[in-house]
């Protein structure tokens, strides 16, 4: 490192005084299309959005300017609580569920010489290339309580369902999305993961192997806090994603039943283009709050993330 | 300071290009579909063609060329009866074209359009379809769309000099969807809601195929419990289906409480109380007490179209609430031997008295945009009244199963051999009963997102009370008092 | 390190890898029998298999989706949104990462932003914004909007993977006189090409499934991609019972992805990365 900051230095003159103009003119090829494009088409947007949230419309009439109505009446509404609260149950199990299958697999893939693995490699990430129609109606019928596969293996093993429903009850349904869920996104990390667990030197397992170290202790000793850094920016990414997904509680429940699958994208959702009038207002005071709520998630993963983490 | 000034500058600057840029593009990629086709406003600022270019029966020039843009709803009854309409009304006139966006979900766009507000990105005709009743109270009442009253009363050219209010049958006009005495849409057929099921399963089981009252309908869920079959099942999913059996049961209830009238008016207007009014809690304590009786599936909050039908078809489910779409919906996975049979719910314990039946009279009718050329209403108008032909009205009975509206088409016995059995069935139970037709629709909806919290809590108990899991009437006192606040607010403002 | 010890916990291992394949598998098999059904059969019993196999679902598909011409446009939106979406977050994030200018932070931290945005509650604007810049109802217009923008996963990805690249190769490309889009021409592009490839895949993935916007911003149904087709067969089981076709309809629709991702599998497996990219 050393050696390469000193060579820099020396260029440093020449080389910018004469290629100045032309980074510049590759700045501007480079980054501003790109970001001009994402202040056009997302942040402006977003920004009207903004003023969405104070006031009343429904996509008809004549807005009107309602002031903080809206974000009153929202922090009154028991169903945007509610929906924070399943919200909270999804994040504290979805991502670290995710995460911990995503590594135990990529490292069983990459420390295993087993037959199969070759196969499995290409096999794990196919889920996120299945279409979520596909997806949703599986599951649908994989939680049925008349034709569902789930019934008829716990019948196998002794446990009779009889037509239970899982996605049909109060009790379950929330725990039954959880599968689904974390199932269709494991395939990602698990290259991920396996992509990384291949540049850490074997020289860093050998001392680990000669004391003995079994495949469990490699892993969460070894492999876990050298990738810290990848893994915090994964749970980075499921963490947004639980909050602002709705697609499958959408197809799949719809909510229900009685309310105990509504996440809070979704009643935004519901909200701006569901089955009532439209309350582009009081959708978008949502929209601000989960905003909020999105950078406290991101502040909250990188204080927890620090404390683990370890540079390599 | 500086740096921040000069970046702002570069900011704007490169705003600028960019638009530039964009605007460019499309302004191009826009000149090279005019060419291909010519748009609207073109068309109708064309010079006027000769006098003799007119076509006789409705005064119209046959030179200017028209293109009609139309936002279908692609639903139960298929496409292909707008397809047959719009190829042989085309045929008729060639100067006229139709731009068809046919969607399942034609709604979303057609509401993201109107928010957008721009008249020329709008279709100039759409298949009534919104996200909710509400929004189309909400349309009508913005003035959006153009009336078409006068329709009622144009002759139609196969109707030896009777005007269309003449050949409907008695109770269509005043039952027809309308807001303060005005028509936004002129129905081209009725279609028909309520418990459909399979004629085989009941005459094998010998299962009661007519309640006359209450009573005798709970017997049959009973007899149909007691062979292990669900006696009524409904996408819970979404769980408003249910209403298509129950819904319109408040007007039965309120007529015989003889205060018919009253309720239409407070129901119509939207007066409260709304949930907690006489005629609804009646609903929800029978539906409750069915419920309590495990008369409807278990799970069914997890039950999506798919699986509802499939137990009406395995005959794990005796009973479905739907429409009488569903035999053209269901056309491609029908077991052999499978013939659809129809009944309403009578709620009274007199046999004889009134059964009221749901029926969206107006399927298939088509809404025009205000704000468009006369040319562009003109043949719009055209078109709907072309869809009221007796050609155009027995393909679709055949090909779609739409309903006839049309008393000499239904009275001629030739057309009705044509008729799908799910219709056919629904006329049955017609001339057996005494019934009488009528629809749910509002011509004043509480909006506003307490209002919209209301309705939540309601719909959330609807699978609720149908599994017996939830008294409905204490969650009806809390979704009043939910609407009493929405409706204050509203008057606050 | 790789001692094949034959132990009950390999055993035990195996076990996991295999019924965590099943889950995979059995779906595939599912999807793909279902799709050679009739109707009738798939009501009568979901988990059967096919009588006689009904190949006549695909023909019905390709006929009733009009996939041929669907596919011609797929092929334009997203043919034309990779090249053009891939070089410019190629040449964003060898920017971003590797170049030091005014105002990179303060760009950086505004495309951080972009993950905290709810998303939907944006969409009437969008169309707005669209039908003023004249974009509506088209696939070019289409490819602009999802082309120009940030998405702080694919930079991360990228940038992450081109941090990896030792910085002499640059310098020494520039004291040769190269200039700065020489040097990312010719030495970047072709070192990241892992990484290029694994966002040009996920791209890929995400466009062609992309169903919102192709709807919403394109009302002529002549122009629709293979994505708002699918989001069509599928709404439309609401009003329809003909499952096998749609079943017929995902398996054709999902082929091509299944084709590029096995023919690309080797350079992703190389390229996904996520770099925590320091500002």
């Amino acid at each position: 490192m050393a050696s390469s900051e000193t060579t820099r230095t020396t260029h440093k003159g020449s080389l910018m005084k004469k290629s100045d103009m032309q980074k510049r003119l590759f700045v501007l090829i480079a980054v501003w299309p790109c970001f001009i494009g994402y202040l056009l088409f997302n942040l402006y947007p977003n920004i009207v959005s903004v003023y969405y949230s104070l006031i009343d419309w429904n996509g008809i009439s004549e807005a009107k300017f309602v002031g903080l109505s809206n974000f009153v009446s929202m922090f009154q509404d028991v169903f945007v609580w509610r929906a924070l609260y399943h919200n909270l149950i999804l994040i504290l199990t979805i991502p670290v569920l995710t995460v911990y299958i995503s590594l135990i697999l990529a490292y069983l893939l990459i420390n295993k010489g087993y037959l199969e693995v070759k196969l499995y490699r290409i096999l794990f990430f196919i889920p996120n290339i299945l279409a979520v129609i596909v997806i949703t109606l599986l599951w649908s019928f994989i939680y049925d309580g008349s034709y569902g596969i789930l019934n008829g293996l716990l019948k196998i093993i002794g446990i009779d369902m009889k037509e239970y429903y899982w996605l049909g009850d109060r009790s379950t349904a929330l725990w039954a999305l959880l599968p689904p869920l974390i199932w269709s996104g494991v395939g990602l990390y698990v290259v991920i993961f396996m992509n990384a667990m291949k540049s850490i030197p074997p020289s860093l397992y050998e001392a680990a192997v000669l004391e003995g170290a079994s495949h469990t202790t490699r892993l969460f000793k070894i492999t876990i806090p050298l990738l810290s850094p990848i893994i915090r920016v994964g749970v980075l990414f499921i963490s947004l994603g639980v909050f602002k997904g709705f697609e499958f509680m959408l197809i799949l429940t719809n909510g229900g039943p009685s309310g105990s699958t509504d996440v809070i994208g979704l009643y935004m959702f519901s909200m701006a283009f569901g089955s009532t009038s439209h309350n582009y207002g009081y959708a978008s005071a949502i929209g601000m709050f989960l905003f909020v709520i999105l950078i406290a998630v991101k502040l909250i993963t990188d204080r927890i993330g620090s404390k683990e983490s370890l540079e390599y | 300071m500086k740096v921040s000034m000069n970046k702002a500058l570069s900011i704007i600057v490169s705003v600028v290009m960019l638009l530039t840029i964009v605007i460019g593009c499309s302004n191009n990629n826009e000149a090279g579909e005019k060419t291909t086709a010519p748009s609207n406003n073109a068309a109708s600022s064309a010079p006027a063609s000769e006098e003799t270019n007119v076509y006789p029966d409705n005064g119209l020039s046959a030179k200017v060329e028209v293109k009609l843009k139309l936002g279908f709803w692609e639903n139960g009854y298929g496409r292909e009866w707008i397809d047959n309409a719009i190829s042989k009304f085309t045929e008729k006139y060639p100067n006229v074209k139709f731009d068809v966006t046919y969607s399942p979900k034609i709604m979303d766009l057609i509401s993201t359009k109107i928010a957008a507000k721009n008249d020329d990105d709008m279709f100039d005709i759409i298949s009534p379809a919104f996200n909710s009743k509400a929004e189309k109270v909400q349309v009508i009442q913005a003035g959006l769309f153009e009336e078409v009253t006068d329709l009622w009363d144009r002759v139609l050219p196969d109707s030896n000099g009777r005007t269309f209010r003449e050949l409907v049958p008695k109770g269509t006009f005043e039952f027809a969807e309308q807001y303060n005495g005005k028509f936004y849409e002129i129905p081209m057929g009725g279609s028909t809601v309520g418990l459909f099921y399979d004629k085989a399963l009941f005459e094998k089981n010998g299962w009661n195929e007519n309640p006359k009252t209450w009573e005798e309908f709970l017997q049959l869920m009973a007899d149909i419990k007691s062979k292990g079959i669900i006696p009524i099942t409904y996408p819970g999913v979404y769980p408003s289906y249910l209403s298509f059996a129950f819904g319109i049961k408040q007007f039965e209830i309120a007529e015989k409480n003889g205060n018919l009238e009253e309720f239409t008016k407070r129901f119509r207007k939207s007066e409260l109380p709304i949930y907690t009014s006489v005629e609804n809690k009646e609903i929800w304590t029978r539906i409750y007490e069915m419920g309590k009786l495990g008369y409807f599936p278990p799970g069914v909050a997890a039950l999506n179209h798919t699986q509802s039908q499939m137990q009406l078809l395995q005959h794990k489910a005796a009973l479905g609430a739907t429409g009488d779409w569903v035999q053209n919906e269901m056309k491609d996975s029908i077991p052999d031997g499978f013939k659809w049979g129809y009944m309403a719910i009578p709620f009274s314990s007199t046999p004889g008295d009134t059964i009221w039946i749901e029926n969206y009279i107006g399927a298939g009718g088509i809404m025009i945009w205000k704000n468009k050329s006369d040319l562009i209403k003109n043949w719009a108008k055209e078109f709907i009244v072309f869809l009221l032909s007796n050609d155009i009205q027995a393909y679709n009975n055949k090909s779609a199963g739409i309903y006839p509206i049309r008393k000499d088409f239904l009275d001629n016995p030739d057309n009705i051999k044509e008729m799908q059995d799910a219709p056919k069935a629904i006329m049955e139970f017609s001339k057996n009963n005494n019934i009488q037709l009528g629809l749910t629709s509002k011509e004043v909806i509480i909006e506003g997102p307490i209002a919209a919290q209301a309705d939540k809590l309601a719909t959330e108990m609807i699978n609720d009370a149908a599994s017996g899991k939830k008294d409905p009437l204490p969650v009806l006192e809390e979704a009043e008092k939910l609407i009493e606040r929405a409706v204050k607010e509203t008057a606050k403002k | 390190m790789k001692v094949n010890e034959r132990t009950i916990g390999d055993l035990l291992w195996r076990i996991i890898l295999l019924l965590w394949a099943l889950t995979i598998i059995v779906p595939l098999l599912w999807v793909l029998y279902e799709s050679l059904k009739t109707n009738q059969e798939f009501f009568a019993d979901v988990w059967a298999l096919p009588r006689k196999w009904a190949w006549v679902n695909y023909k019905k598909a390709w006929v009733s989706y009009e996939l041929g011409s669907t596919m011609l446009n797929t092929l334009y939106y997203v043919g034309a949104s990779l090249v053009l979406g891939t070089f410019l977050t190629t040449i964003n994030a060898y920017a971003l990462v590797r170049l030091q200018f005014k105002g990179r932070q303060l760009i950086w931290s505004m495309i951080m932003l972009s993950l905290f945005l709810p998303g939907i509650n944006a969409l009437i604007p969008q169309y707005v914004l669209m039908r003023d810049l004249h974009m509506l109802n088209s696939l070019t217009g289409l490819i602009l909007l999802d082309s120009l923008g940030e998405s702080v996963f694919f930079l991360m990805l990228l940038g992450g993977f081109m941090q990896s690249l030792p910085k002499e190769l640059e310098e020494s490309a520039f004291m040769d006189g190269a200039s700065l889009f020489q040097t990312f021409m010719r030495i970047i592009v072709p070192l990241s090409t892992p990484g290029i490839v694994t966002v040009a895949i996920f791209k890929f993935l995400g466009l062609y499934n992309n169903f919102l916007g192709p709807f919403i911003y394109l009302s002529d149904a002549k122009k629709h991609t293979i994505g708002v087709k699918m989001y069509h067969a599928n709404q439309i089981m609401q009003y329809k019972s003909d499952l096998v076709t749609l079943f017929a309809g995902v398996t054709i629709a999902m082929l091509p992805t299944l084709i590029l991702y096995i023919v690309f599998q080797k350079k992703i497996a190389e390229g996904a990365t996520l770099g925590a990219v320091k500002g």
